[in-house]
């Protein structure tokens, strides 16, 4: 078993699979193909942000895919 | 269709997909058209851009859970399988390099000292013109910094091309020119076209002066950076050698009671 921290809303349940700066990588716990990054609001926690475009949501995918290899190299 | 679908096509990412297509003959997939596994992905890719991009703000409720490991496994998969899916690895590894390159360049040329100096100088003597409308320089001002700096050493390419750099705008170039002037005694197209008459045709504001000049820069910092580090080096092998013999002399000394 592994602990991992749950984001509730809209009746649903997201696991946090990672955070990379303030993006938070979520996935539903029912459905692994319900997936979305969201941002941490500053002031609160529980607040999540949505992304401004497309040009966002590949920088956060690219920190993903950066944090990704650099653990796959070390 | 989709921005997926571009970046594939720009990185190639459809003949990987192509060669690769074995997996999606494996019996999870092998009823399926490939037609349908591409609309599948879209799908996917479009869910989690719409997802992510909703501009509705969310009001979560956090707490932590303990789940199965296989669970957490299969929801890494999915998040790997989106940038796969992107071609963002493939994407990663191409600008990388050249952000990584772009970071060091700047990094060598914020490290010389003769290019910190030279900002310096310039950045010493600009103020506000009176109206607060403009800027003004000093050019005896920065001319004087800047002999400083040349007879203390500093190399006379190095501050000829970070000038350049800095007083780039054609409104400055008749203060970058009296600066040259006081501190060179020549006008600096003129100067750096002696250099060589034939790459540096446009003289001071030429691109590759100036891209030679930076080159020169980041090689002398690396270099500088090299030879303090064989210092380092020989001072903790010096260290070393220092504490090894304290360390024979103990055993010694032990040996002998």
């Amino acid at each position: 078993m592994e602990e991992v921290e749950i984001y509730s809303f809209d009746n649903k349940d997201y696991v946090l699979v990672t955070k990379i700066d303030s993006y938070l990588y979520l996935s539903n716990e029912k459905d692994p193909r319900d997936m979305m990054i969201r941002k941490e609001d500053i002031n609160d926690p529980d607040l999540l942000l949505p992304l401004e475009d497309d040009e966002e949501f590949e920088k956060a995918l690219l920190l993903l895919t950066k944090m990704k290899l650099e653990t796959e190299e070390s | 269709m989709d921005m997926a679908y571009n970046n594939e096509e720009r990185l190639g990412i459809s003949d990987f997909m192509q060669k690769t297509s074995t997996y999606r003959n494996s019996s999870v997939y092998g009823k399926r058209s490939s037609t349908t596994i591409r609309d599948d992905e879209d799908v996917f890719i479009n869910m989690a851009r719409r997802n992510s991009l909703n501009s509705k703000r969310i009001q979560a409720t956090r707490r932590r859970k303990k789940v199965d490991n296989s669970l957490s496994g299969v929801l890494k998969r999915h998040w790997k399988g989106l940038v796969v899916t992107m071609g963002l690895g493939a994407a990663l590894f191409a600008g990388a390099q050249a952000l990584g390159d772009a970071y060091h360049e700047i990094d060598m040329l914020d490290q010389n000292p003769v290019v910190v100096a030279t900002n310096q100088a310039v950045s010493n003597h600009i103020s506000r013109t009176d109206d607060l409308q403009n800027w003004q320089i000093d050019t005896y001002g920065v001319a004087n910094d800047i002999d400083n700096i040349l007879e203390n050493g500093g190399d006379s390419a190095i501050v000829l091309g970070t000038l350049a750099t800095r007083l780039d705008q054609s409104y400055a170039q008749d203060d970058l020119a009296a600066i040259v002037e006081h501190s060179f005694g020549q006008d600096p197209d003129k100067l750096v076209q002696s250099l060589n008459p034939e790459r540096y045709e446009e003289g001071i504001q030429d691109p590759d002066f100036k891209s030679d000049v930076r080159n020169y820069i980041i090689q002398q910092t690396e270099a500088e950076i090299a030879r303090k580090n064989i210092d380092t080096n020989n001072q903790l092998e010096e260290m070393f050698n220092f504490s090894s013999v304290n360390t024979d002399s103990d055993v010694k000394g032990m040996g002998g009671k």
